[in-house]
């Protein structure tokens, strides 16, 4: 039960189409089997979200150039290292795959971003880049809902920083309030300590 | 080997060839346990199939409603569903048209009696695969056991029919009224062969067309393989689905009304030609790529026709050739799985080449992990 509203408007179960037309992204935590159709090539995959729209279509005949043009494009501006737009995505580490789908969700210009363990078996390099790419969305005015369960991350780049328990909201902070004791404590069901007020 | 070292996009073929090739041995060995000299088999095969004029006719005529089914066909395989059926929606869609064409035949345009005869075989085998579809769609129903079934279905209501209430009154066998043979389908000129396959060739470069320049096919292709990606990318999975398998359905009631408006002129109620294990064998050894099935149709077709040519004179049972196309099939799966051992991506840098699980069952049902493995051993570290 509950409600999922967008600058006030509610959206709740409005499916995935209607979400990405009204500006939500979404990364998803299994890149593999949702996030991307492996045997299909780079291009195919950086169009997979808006293949019914320009520039890579017009709703019935692809644009294979846009489509090719948009993927260099990507692979360019991510560094992603793959041999080509044509290789399939498959073929690409994680951590190349992960930063191709950040990149089509971006190029997509969403209000709203949500990425979901971003950095999920990434190394740290990629990881730190991914990170640092969500932080200059947020810094350039986007909303990025970021879930994750590396604390470190977290506190590094969050401005806020909400604890779910349970499936439950039972906490939300501003990142100068949040240390990892504070927020171990909130998600092993434990209530906000007065803590912080009184020192 | 070569195809490491060289990976063209004719590459995936050299498997299919093998499979071929394969088959053929395993059937020169039957034969030689029956006593015959294959090598004299196959050298007749050859020169009754390809060396005749009547043997090369009759494989042209064959191939027609072979390419209309297969390529149906192909659009549902590679949408991820299986539409083991095109024998029943072939039935059906031929039924529609031999009665449609005989309604209508003399008081229009014998073209305008052929559009209408192909439009009612479309819309039969399109109802026949409707039925298999809602309940895939609606109610999560397993479309390879249900479309199997609507062929038995289909089988009894069209004999049923052709007894009853779409009999011809004038004679005494069980079938629809014959179309005169000067108001069936023409020649091509100058051959013996009827427009039926110029109709086969059209369908299947407008299926290449539809997976390599449309969205729908696009959606189509994703669908087929990675149905969780086509969800998260918000696409009308379901409605695909459907689409994929109306688009067999009709082709296969087009593929028909082909054979009632070329060859027979009438629906007999024990004519069932069974060409939807053809289709799955053409289908599979084009490496679901549609152009690659014209080849592989005349080959067929070939096998065929050639194959009655020289079963009769040697007394080889006209089994033969369903055995071989069968024993094809079986190389085809042994011969993939080769394949991936070594690579599973090696040939799929051609956007409109055949998925690489084109060996394997695509998952018709959510969630099925057929991409696992390869998706495993390609991509799962960073």
């Amino acid at each position: 039960v509950g409600q999922v509203l967008l600058d006030g408007r509610d959206i709740t179960n409005r499916g995935v189409a209607a979400a990405t037309r009204l500006g939500i992204g979404y990364v998803t935590d299994d890149r593999l089997h949702e996030g991307s159709v492996a045997e299909s090539s780079v291009a195919d995959n950086v169009a997979l979200k808006s293949i019914g729209r320009k520039p890579f279509s017009n709703g019935f005949w692809l644009n294979r150039r846009a489509m090719e043009e948009q993927a260099r494009h990507l692979i360019a501006e991510f560094d992603v290292k793959t041999p080509g737009p044509h290789t399939p995505i498959g073929m690409l580490s994680g951590g190349n795959i992960q930063k191709l789908l950040l990149a089509r969700e971006l190029a997509l210009d969403p209000k709203l971003l949500v990425c979901n363990k971003p950095t999920t078996g990434l190394d740290l390099r990629t990881a730190q880049f991914i990170i640092r790419s969500l932080r200059e969305q947020a810094d350039a005015g986007k909303v990025v809902v970021l879930i994750a369960s590396e604390l470190d991350e977290l506190l590094e780049i969050s401005d806020r920083i909400g604890v779910m328990y349970n499936g439950q909201l039972v906490a939300v902070m501003p990142r100068a309030e949040a240390d990892p004791e504070t927020l171990g404590h909130l998600m092993l069901g434990g209530t906000r300590r007065p803590r912080k007020a009184m020192a | 080997m070569t195809r490491a070292l060289n990976p063209s996009r004719f590459a995936p073929l050299l498997t299919s060839l093998a499979a071929i090739a394969a088959a053929l041995i395993l059937g020169g060995i039957f034969l030689a346990m029956r006593g015959k000299d294959p090598l004299a088999a196959y050298a007749m095969l050859v020169t009754r199939g390809l060396g005749t004029p009547y043997g090369i006719t009759e494989t042209l005529i064959r191939m027609a409603p072979l390419l209309i089914v297969s390529a149906g066909l192909l659009i549902s395989l590679r949408a991820g569903v299986w539409n083991i059926g095109i024998d029943g929606q072939l039935l059906v869609g031929a039924l529609f048209a031999g009665v449609a064409a005989t309604a209508v035949a003399g008081q229009v345009p014998n073209p305008v009696m052929w559009l209408i005869a192909a439009l009612a075989g479309m819309v039969g085998g399109l109802l026949w695969a409707l039925v298999p579809g809602i309940l895939r769609v609606r109610w999560g129903l397993n479309e390879i056991i249900t479309t199997l079934m609507m062929n038995y279905v289909a089988l009894n209501v069209t004999s049923w029919l052709v007894k009853g209430p779409v009999k011809d009154p004038d004679v005494v066998p069980p079938q629809t009224r014959l179309i005169p043979r000067e108001m069936r389908l023409p020649d091509i000129a100058g051959t013996g062969v009827h427009v039926g396959l110029l109709v086969g060739l059209v369908v299947v470069v407008l299926v290449a067309i539809l997976f390599r320049h449309t969205v729908i096919g696009f959606m189509l292709d994703v669908v087929g393989r990675n149905r969780l990606a086509a969800i998260h990318a918000g696409m009308p999975v379901n409605r695909l689905t459907l689409l994929a398998l109306l688009a067999s359905g009709a082709l296969a009631g087009l593929a028909g009304a082909n054979d009632i408006l070329g060859v027979k002129g009438l629906f007999q109620g024990n004519w069932n030609p069974g060409y939807g294990f053809a289709a799955f064998a053409l289908v599979y050894l084009a490496r679901l790529n549609s152009l690659w099935l014209i080849p592989f149709a005349y080959f067929l077709s070939f096998l065929v026709i050639g194959g009655e040519m020289m079963a009769r004179p040697l007394g080889i049972p006209t089994y033969f050739v369903e055995m071989l196309e069968g024993l094809m099939l079986l190389c085809f799966a042994v011969a993939t799985w080769f394949e991936r051992m070594r690579s599973p991506f090696a040939h799929t840098d051609e956007v409109e080449v055949g998925p690489a699980n084109a060996g394997e069952p695509p998952g018709p049902m959510v969630g099925e992990p057929v991409l696992e493995p390869v998706a495993r051993a390609a991509g799962g570290q960073s």
